[in-house]
């Protein structure tokens, strides 16, 4: 399968969440899986992941249009592949999310108006 | 990396807003042999390569198809894991015997349709005026139910964006789970227009999440790609546009051009970056070198930089006539897609759990690609 690390997992895919990533880990004190574990044990689930169960329309759902096989929540860092917790995932995303929500007050726009004007001064070039 | 073979400039449509010169200039098996020689020749060893088949029409010319798929395929270098192949058409020309072929060569489906008969018709039509709507609805039915996964590509225009909600509702109807949205940049699109975005975007997102809550989820690009990358917390580098690098296209005659939408007229002057027969135009390359690199002094300073498709070089060109520089349409629509999907998804993390862990690992629409060897290099010295 393609795009597939040493060890059989996804490559580090993101750049920007790299630190909040590997803080995330060191926190909840994650261990990383094996890929080739995992094979055997990956509808074994501990208590918390998916505790609502696999439903079949998101399991027909997975592949395409999303790629990878894990039907839990899990992160790629370096290499290595932790699984986590409905929990986990939530705390996770809820860190990325604020980060985000940060961003939003500083938004720019392209004015219309300025840009007609862009596009004037590139076509008399 | 990224291919794209226009197999044909003949097309048996004639849509207004369409990129590509109309010719009866037709790939032969000669040049695709080369070409197919250079995409094993020159693609990194550790990248993907996706090999699309475009027009004009491609299913015009079914039997070049064919002939480019086996040469393929039978090529030394060829690995069935590492090629991707996808057939783009415009809907008219469907048939058992085509079904058949895709099936066997997976090959991924895409039709462009932009909607239900009234938004179709508008631009999509026949060289005599007639509308293409009900033939194209006719091979969405038949696909759906012979091809594992048809995807559709709807363009949208100042005319015609008010109706994307109905667009969607259209679509899910016929059976599709998988739509792409694009305006079409060349139009002039103007600020009355963006201001009614946030209630479109809206009304395209409550479908969304309708969806997922009904345990019917589709594929919306406007709203999965911006998911993925607010979570992954931006583009990166090596997702960007990478024309002319990462992405070739290559017309019928053999020209190399940085990207399908600057095929046009295939003049063999604006945009192209050499011949098949003669190599790369190191002059051509070092103008694309860095699309979306200069751009405007607003998205430099904007917070969303990151997460914006601000790069993507012929976007701004067709909004702009410049490769590095933004339009206001993109912009306010990046704005507004990014608020829409951020909504989304605190809505259905809310109602649903985990939902969206699957998108930290791109979605078909951006897919992850391999690192290269600078970020390797980066990433080690971390």
């Amino acid at each position: 399968m393609a795009y597939q690390g040493p060890d059989g997992g996804m490559k580090q895919l993101w750049v920007q969440n790299l630190e909040i990533t590997q803080s995330f880990i060191k926190e909840y004190k994650l261990k990383s899986v094996s890929r080739k574990t995992l094979g055997t044990e990956v509808f074994q689930l501990s208590p918390g992941m998916m505790s609502g169960g696999l439903k079949e329309a998101s399991l027909k759902f997975r592949w395409p249009p999303f790629p990878g096989g894990i039907r839990i929540p899990h992160l790629h860092f370096k290499g290595e592949l932790y699984l986590l917790t409905e929990e986990q995932w939530k705390s996770y995303t809820t860190t990325v999310m604020e980060g985000f929500k940060a961003k939003l007050d500083k938004v720019n726009t392209i004015n219309f108006n300025q840009m007609l004007n862009l596009s004037d001064a590139i076509d008399s070039l | 990396m990224k291919y794209t073979l226009c197999i044909t400039q003949q097309c048996n449509l004639n849509c207004n807003y369409c990129y590509i010169g109309k010719k009866k200039s037709t790939m032969a098996l000669p040049i695709a042999e080369k070409i197919v020689d250079f995409i094993f020749a020159n693609s990194p060893k550790d990248e993907k390569i996706d090999i699309g088949f475009f027009g004009g029409e491609p299913f015009l010319k079914f039997e070049q198809i064919k002939e480019i798929t086996e040469l393929i395929k039978l090529h030394p270098s060829f690995n069935d894991e590492w090629v991707e192949l996808s057939v783009t058409t415009n809907g008219t020309i469907f048939s058992e015997e085509i079904a058949n072929y895709i099936n066997i060569h997976n090959i991924k489906f895409c039709i462009s349709c932009d909607g239900p008969s009234f938004v179709q018709d508008k631009f999509r039509c026949f060289p005599n005026g007639m509308g293409s709507s009900s033939l194209v609805e006719d091979t969405i039915r038949q696909s759906v139910d012979v091809l594992p996964y048809t995807f559709i590509n709807a363009v949208y225009h100042p005319l015609t964006f008010q109706h994307l909600p109905t667009v969607i509702d259209y679509l899910s109807s016929l059976g599709i789970r998988q739509i792409y949205l694009n305006p079409d940049f060349s139009a002039s699109w103007n600020k009355k227009n963006a201001d009614l975005l946030p209630e479109i975007y809206d009304e395209i997102a409550q479908k969304y999440i309708s969806y997922h809550l009904e345990e019917k989820p589709h594929f919306i690009s406007l709203i999965d790609s911006k998911i993925t990358v607010i979570l992954r917390g931006g583009y990166k580098p090596i997702e960007r546009c990478r024309m002319g690098k990462g992405e070739l296209a290559f017309a019928p005659s053999g020209n190399i051009y940085p990207c399908e939408r600057l095929i046009g007229c295939d003049d063999g002057v604006n945009h192209c970056l050499g011949n098949i027969n003669n190599g790369f135009s190191h002059d051509g390359i070092c103008k694309i070198e860095n699309p979306g690199k200069n751009i405007n002094n607003e998205c430099q300073f904007c917070s969303l930089s990151d997460y914006c498709m601000n790069w993507c070089g012929c976007s701004n060109y067709f909004s702009s006539g410049d490769y590095n520089t933004v339009g206001p349409f993109l912009c306010a629509s990046e704005k507004t897609s990014i608020l829409s999907a951020f909504r989304v998804f605190q809505s259905l993390e809310k109602k649903m759990g985990t939902t969206f862990y699957d998108h930290l690992s791109g979605t078909a629409f951006m897919k992850p690609v391999e690192r290269n060897k600078n970020d390797k290099d980066t990433e080690s010295n971390k």
